[in-house]
């Protein structure tokens, strides 16, 4: 070959961070390369990982989930268990959603007890959000972080509550999911904070919030590009695994609108909608998907695999 | 290291003639540095000027033009490996395929499927770019004519696939119309001969970097000016590789020998279609071709294209005015932002999720989001006030009640003083908003008194 | 003397030693040396000595080795060292000695808890490691006034803090009929002995929360020094007994307030009279800080209510604002001369009013912190605008002796007072200024002639500062400061503040920027050291390239400070007007955001220009600023500074109107803005040419730009 090498090396490295399994489950581990995603250079030992989310409390459901749900449960431990098994996901997001006074308004000490039962269901990681009514959630971490009988990572941490969160997992061995809202200086300062209060490395994940496609999912892709560029490059407060949730991508009415014959099936359109934003999530540079459509973590989990280790 | 609008300006004949459409020749200069405009729109340029502008200004990636007129595709042409360094310029193009074998109804059916594949997001029709005619009937009559036929029923740009007998058929007509010509593996230096003399660009296939590079120097000695390349991945991963491999050598390495935009072959049983064009969108891919006409497939892809090209510095702006959300009638609340597109879409999708119906007042704010725009000054109680007055919301309306961004709780009393309207001042971030809206007291809305 | 309280401290020790000794051969002899020895309900054993030493006991023989190391702690010679190191042993002592207890069942009689269990530590560390729980009070002794002790106790409860009490301390409390126990984060331990509890508690929360494992004697003292912000308050005479775990206490770094008349080790032992002084004094020696959750005045207050207009006829009362003389002024003083949290109101109050009524107004905060700075004082008094914005019914206008104050109807009607400002001011300074700002005091006066002799003073303080400011220059200072703020869509942009250049949006100067990096250090305001100076004329220096290069990630290598033809700072997209070169002139014209229109001499209008000059990339002949910066020494110093202005839009004009004539008259031209064009006098370079000529403009003679 007469043309350059295209390849590239980085002088830093990705933080590994391992997200521990409960008896009988897989732990995973992120993070540790060298290089940009998805191509074959650089140190890869861990593949991206995909994992799914359970949400409690009172929503609707896109009609391309309740499609997908049908007939799984409808108990969070039992619809965790079933979804788990039948996807491959390899962790869990437990969403406490049904706290949110709007959604349900459960007590604080029912969101622990569901986190201790699906815990007890599912042996694979998890992470545990909260509902994100501020003054809830204030209660619900340490009930959460009490409640939970082996490690999980608390979702999450931003510049208001950082402090009740890293206690609560200091308090009980978690790791921490450290947000900030589309902006790499927040995402570094974060992860200042949360080290100067004393939570190891290894036991943070940056959230950088994920817009969902069409709806801002192009700010979080050049941010994640930006966070994981500076990691490489050798700043070590951004050198974190990054973890997009796709929660969002189910909010957008092409998602969900079955009334448009024009956008084809809504069925197949929901899951593509979030199948897309997870495409896009990878290629930025996440290490961490979180998906809703059981299809669709099969789907990343078949292709983020070997090849591109 | 591109030239500075000051160092174009020097070279440029400082007369401010005006006949390159700008007020001023630094305006001008301006515009060249930003590669928005060529020495060439010039006339009293000098030599040098061009010279050395025309060198500067090339792209270390060349455009390639498929088509004709308003609908022409651009491929290529790009400055950045990462959006946030400037911006991507030119959306990858999407050719859905057509075979020559379908016979007349299914043919036209397929090509009108193709057609509708067409939405309309935040102010932009979003649609398919290109029909890619595949020759599967091997016979070069059948596919001359479908090609035609394709051409007249779905108006796009046209990629023609098939051996170089085939294309040959299909060019007499069509040859015009600048179609994007692809031979298969072995029939290359004849595509290039069929290419060459009338302008046309090509495709040139060949497997990986190694044996592009070989052959885009034989198209290019065959006198083709317009390439692309399919690098013919074998798999997923190879595809993402490959195309972003091209596109370093391009911007990075300024390997001009490899530096053309690229093509990739989705359809004809390529592995995970959706995934691979997801991924090609984001990384690099210039045209991709797809066989599915499932909106449910090409809505997402056309929106994640529309995302990714977006220029990160200027942020997408709906449309100024009322937007009722649900069943609005003259006694729901009256909620302002501005016009940001993300802004407008969160705040109405949490409208939305409220379920009580709302006037949405947008204010144009250039496409800032409420802070910003406030402290840019183009989110003001004058200019609030201005916009109650004039949008026709007191019309729409029988109360005079406004809810306001709780980030400018500020301005709450100066849009009373100048409007006379009441501002109720809402959550800080729209996602509050729901909760917000279902606790208002209805009796916020009543009529105004007289 | 210390000698004979050293000696005391030993003596104390070498009791507990021999204590210690004799229960762990009773229990030996009762139950063998394998018999088991531990507390229940934690996972570290017997935590001090976990924390302290890497000896592992879970036997009775295993204790051993442990009150041995303790012996050999404890030397004879009266000195602070040995003391200490006798304190120690004391603890490593009890620690064992309450274990021997708990092991065998024997507990302290109701309400004592004796030890704290694990599950108990880690919910209540996560509110000491969220700030909500801000310190921790241990009470031992016996009062001379149980009702001092109790009110001690409620006082240490009001501000959220963790109690422990031992001793006979616990009984009077209890009799006082204060609520004890977890919910109310008091925990009666037992007898005087039994606080060894507080301190393994504090020891299992370096354990839990500071990362630490067995034996990391050195990092453990030091998070119980720094992290645990604890103290204790020994009531009533020490013998020898409590002088040793006074001594555990200090050498754990928890300084020792006694109601005694003990002699005062600085930082470790101070002697304080019991109840509310001693409150104080202990909060004060750790700095604790309470977290106020909501501002205790009667209207709502909150940043909804910042934009709220109080009408004439709504308003109860007026202060200042023409009506009535009236002032504000922040001031720093030192720790020692500041009281946190007192307010008072000098001369009739609100009810003194009828409806419609003024008052003279001399509001005076006076601040202090450790890191508080004199250049801080400005930039606190101007938040005192928002501050009394954010009542729901009280309305601030203006600053300084222009000062305007009203007070709703309706804020009055739900009580609000005068003391209530006062109280709003000194929750917010605290919490928006935690790093700087440990106290604040607010004096409110209302008389007439205090107030006029209080401007006075403060006019004083105006001049001073101003003089400050004007002393304040780029050449005088160390160091500048950044601001990253934009980055979010300016990936690379950085911005470079001076004392003579303020951010290109205007919103920040060189003192907001110092004070944003003392309030939150890994903010976007970090200092800038100059380093080396590379050339004063165009404002280079080492170091501002250096961190340039690195905030801009490697794609702005440096910049000139003062100029704009050669490497000029970067723009972002915030500026309040965009300078540009107008080759035809040999100047740069002027145009604010404010300016729709598309006609400019260089024919781009605000919004082009916008398009092509931000988003964090260097353009010579372009620059986006603040407009104070014209008025600036250092305006594009090096192309000559302000006579290089051709054309500026009438509204800045006006804007800036005077204070430009004042600077040009400062460098000799007293008629330069009458030379400078404007959009109604040409709007092509060729016409402003022409212009220029005719008004003799000084641009045209100087050092051609292009």
């Amino acid at each position: 070959m007469t043309v350059a090498n295209p390849q590239q090396t980085f002088p830093g490295r990705i933080m590994e961070v391992t997200l521990p399994a409960g008896e009988g489950g897989r732990s995973v581990s992120v993070g540790g390369q060298t290089a940009l995603p998805l191509l074959p250079e650089g140190e890869r030992p861990n593949a991206a990982a995909i994992g799914i989310e359970i949400r409690t409390g009172d929503e609707d459901l896109p009609p391309s989930l309740s499609h997908a749900f049908g007939g799984k449960g409808t108990d969070p431990a039992v619809l965790a268990g079933n979804l788990v098994e039948e996807s491959g996901a390899q962790f869990l997001f437990l969403s406490l959603a049904g706290c949110h006074p709007d959604l349900g308004g459960h007590a604080v000490s029912r969101g622990a007890g569901i986190v201790r039962d699906v815990l007890q269901a599912v042996p694979c990681p998890a992470i545990v959000g909260g509902c994100g009514e501020e003054e809830t959630d204030a209660l619900l971490f340490p009930a959460v972080a009490e409640a939970a009988q082996r490690p999980v990572f608390l979702s999450y941490a931003d510049e208001k509550n950082y402090r009740l969160v890293a206690g609560a997992a200091l308090a009980y061995g978690h790791g921490v999911v450290a947000w900030s809202p589309i902006d790499i200086n927040m995402a570094k300062q974060a992860n200042l904070l949360l080290g100067d209060i004393g939570v190891p490395p290894h036991r943070v994940l940056i959230d950088p919030l994920t817009g969902g496609l069409g709806y801002g999912l192009e700010y979080t892709y050049s941010i994640v590009e930006r966070i994981r560029l500076a990691g490489l490059s050798g700043d070590a407060a951004l050198a974190r695994p990054i973890l997009c949730h796709l929660g969002d991508s189910w909010k957008a009415r092409e998602a969900l609108d079955s009334a448009e014959e024009s956008w084809g099936d809504v069925i197949a359109r929901g899951r593509r909608w979030e199948e897309a934003t997870a495409w896009a999530c990878l290629a930025a540079g996440a290490d961490l998907l979180v998906c809703r459509h059981p299809d669709n973590v099969r789907t990343l989990r078949g292709m983020v695999g070997a090849p591109w280790r | 290291m591109a030239l500075t609008a000051l160092e174009i300006y020097k070279l440029l004949p400082k007369t401010n003639c005006k006949e390159c459409g700008f007020p001023t020749c630094l305006a001008f200069a301006m515009q060249i540095a930003a590669g928005k405009a060529g020495i060439d729109q010039c006339p009293p340029a000098s030599d040098e000027a061009r010279e050395t502008l025309g060198a500067a200004s090339a792209p270390p990636l060349p455009k390639v033009v498929v088509g004709t007129g308003e609908r022409a595709v651009i491929l290529g042409d790009e400055v950045v490996l990462y959006r946030h360094e400037k911006t991507f310029y030119h959306p990858t193009a999407f050719a859905i395929s057509v075979s020559d074998a379908l016979d007349g109804d299914a043919f036209r059916d397929r090509i009108r499927r193709i057609r509708s594949l067409s939405f309309e997001r935040m102010g932009e029709r979003l649609a398919v770019d290109m029909v890619a005619v595949r020759c599967d009937s091997g016979d070069p009559a059948r596919f001359a004519a479908a090609a035609a036929a394709a051409k007249e029923g779905a108006g796009t740009p046209l990629l023609l696939s098939g051996p170089c007998d085939a294309l040959a058929a299909a060019l007499p007509s069509l040859g015009p119309d600048r179609p994007l010509l692809c031979p298969p593996v072995g029939e290359g230096d004849a595509g290039a001969r069929l290419a060459a003399p009338l302008g046309l660009p090509l495709v040139v296939r060949a497997k990986g970097i190694d044996g592009l590079e070989k052959a885009l120097a034989a198209a290019r000695a065959a006198g083709v000016r317009d390439l692309v390349a399919d690098p013919m991945p074998a798999s997923l991963p190879d595809a993402v590789s490959l195309s972003v491999y091209l596109r370093r050598l391009a911007i990075l390495h300024r390997a001009r020998e490899v530096a053309v935009p690229t093509a990739f072959d989705l359809g004809n049983g390529f592995p995970s279609p959706f995934a691979a064009a997801s991924l090609l969108v984001t990384k690099y891919g210039s045209l991709l071709v797809l066989d599915s006409d499932d909106p449910a497939d090409i809505f997402p892809l056309l929106t994640l294209r529309q995302n990714i090209f977006t220029d990160p510095q200027k942020p997408i702006q709906v449309e100024a005015g009322i937007y009722p959300v649900g069943k609005a009638t003259a006694s729901s609340p009256v909620v302002i932002t501005t016009n940001f597109s993300l802004t407008f879409f969160t705040v109405r999708s949490d409208i939305e999720a409220s379920r009580v119906p709302a006037h949405l007042l947008i204010a144009d704010c250039d496409g800032m989001s409420v802070l910003t725009a406030w402290a840019a000054g183009r989110f003001t109680g004058e200019s609030i006030a201005k916009i109650l007055s004039e949008s026709g919301i007191a019309g729409a309306v029988s109360h005079r009640t406004l809810i306001l961004p709780g980030m400018v709780a500020r301005l709450s009393g100066k849009i009373e003083e100048l409007s006379g309207w009441r501002v109720l001042v809402g959550p800080q971030e729209s996602s509050a908003l729901p909760s917000y809206l279902r606790r208002l007291p209805p009796a916020a809305f009543a009529p105004a008194d007289a | 003397m210390t000698e004979p309280l050293f000696a005391s401290c030993i003596r104390g020790a070498r009791a507990v030693l021999a204590l210690a000794r004799d229960s762990l051969s009773d229990a030996i002899a009762r139950r063998g040396p394998e018999g088991s020895l531990a507390y229940p309900g934690t996972a570290y054993e017997i935590p001090v000595v976990f924390g302290l030493t890497d000896l592992e006991v879970t036997t009775l023989r295993g204790a051993e080795p442990a009150l041995s190391l303790a012996e050999g702690m404890i030397r004879d010679r009266p000195t602070a060292e040995n003391a200490l190191d006798a304190g120690a042993a004391t603890l490593l002592c009890a620690d064992i000695l309450e274990a021997l207890g708990h092991a065998e069942g024997r507990t302290y009689p109701a309400p004592c808890v004796g030890f704290v269990p694990d599950s108990v530590l880690r919910k209540l560390g996560i509110f000491m490691v969220d700030g909500s729980v801000p310190g921790v009070a241990v009470v031992v002794g016996r009062a001379s006034d149980p009702a001092v002790a109790a009110s001690m106790v409620r006082d240490f409860q009001e501000v959220g803090l963790l109690v422990f009490l031992a001793g006979d301390v616990v009984g009077q409390v209890e009799a006082s009929g204060i609520k004890m126990g977890e919910d109310f984060r008091t925990f009666p331990l037992g007898p005087l002995p039994a606080v060894v509890h507080a301190v393994n508690f504090a020891v299992r929360a370096g354990l839990t929360f500071g990362g630490l494992g067995r034996g990391q004697a050195e990092p453990m003292l030091s998070y119980l020094a720094t992290r645990v912000k604890a103290f204790v308050c020994a009531l009533g005479p020490l013998d020898d007994l409590s002088l040793a775990i006074a001594a555990g206490a200090m050498k754990a770094g928890f300084p020792v307030l006694s109601d005694q008349a003990v002699p005062a080790i600085p930082g470790a032992l101070l002697s304080c009279p019991p109840g509310e002084e001693m409150v104080r004094a202990g909060i004060e020696a750790r700095g604790i800080k309470a977290k106020i959750v909501k501002v205790p005045v009667p209207i709502a207050f909150g940043p909804s209510y910042e934009g709220e207009r109080i009408r004439k006829a709504d308003t109860y009362a007026e202060f200042g604002g023409g009506r009535t003389v009236a002032y504000e002024l922040v001031t720093s003083a030192p720790l020692s001369e500041v009281r946190d949290r007192e307010i008072r109101v000098v001369g009739p109050d609100i009810p003194d009013l009828e409806k419609g009524g003024a008052l003279p107004l001399g509001l005076v905060v006076t601040v202090a912190g450790a890191r508080m700075q004199k250049d801080f004082e400005s930039v606190l008094e101007r938040r005192i605008h928002r501050i009394v914005n954010f009542g729901e019914g009280t309305m601030h206008v203006a600053q300084r002796d222009t000062t305007w104050i009203r007070i709703s109807d309706e804020a009055v009607a739900r009580g609000f007072r005068l003391a209530d400002l006062g109280t709003m001011i000194h929750a917010k300074m605290l919490s928006d200024f935690e790093n700087i700002v440990d106290r604040v005091a607010v004096t409110i006066h209302t008389r007439e002639e205090d107030v006029r002799a209080g401007l006075a003073g403060a006019r004083t303080v105006y001049a001073e500062r101003d003089a400050r400011a004007r002393t304040l220059t780029d050449d005088a200072v160390g160091e500048f400061y950044s601001c990253t703020l934009c980055q979010s869509f300016a990936p690379n942009h950085v911005c470079i503040v001076t004392p003579e250049r303020l951010g290109l949006c205007g919103a920040i100067n060189w003192l907001d920027g110092k004070a944003g990096y003392e309030i939150t250090p890994t903010g976007p305001n970090q200092p800038v050291p100059k380093g080396d100076e590379r050339d004063p004329v165009k404002g280079a220096w080492e170091g501002v390239n250096a961190f340039v290069r690195e905030h801009s990630r490697n794609t702005v290598p440096g910049f000139n400070l003062y100029s704009i033809m050669e490497a000029p700072m970067t723009s972002c997209g915030c500026f309040e007007c965009i300078l540009a070169l107008v080759p035809e002139a040999n100047g740069f014209m002027v145009v604010n955001r404010e300016y729709a229109g598309a006609e400019t001499p260089c024919g781009m209008g605000f919004s082009t220009l916008a398009g092509s000059v931000g988003g964090g990339v260097q353009t010579p002949g372009f620059m986006g600023v603040g407009k104070q910066y014209l008025l600036s020494r250092k305006f594009l110093a090096a192309e000559g500074g302000l006579p290089r202005i051709v054309w500026m839009t009438k509204e800045m004009k006006e804007q800036l109107g005077p204070a430009l004539a004042k600077r040009a008259g400062e460098i000799g031209m007293p008629d330069l803005l009458d030379k400078i064009a404007d959009e109604t006098i040409a709007v092509t370079p060729e016409r402003l040419r022409e212009y220029l000529e005719k008004a003799g403009h000084p641009a045209l003679s100087m050092k051609p730009l292009v």
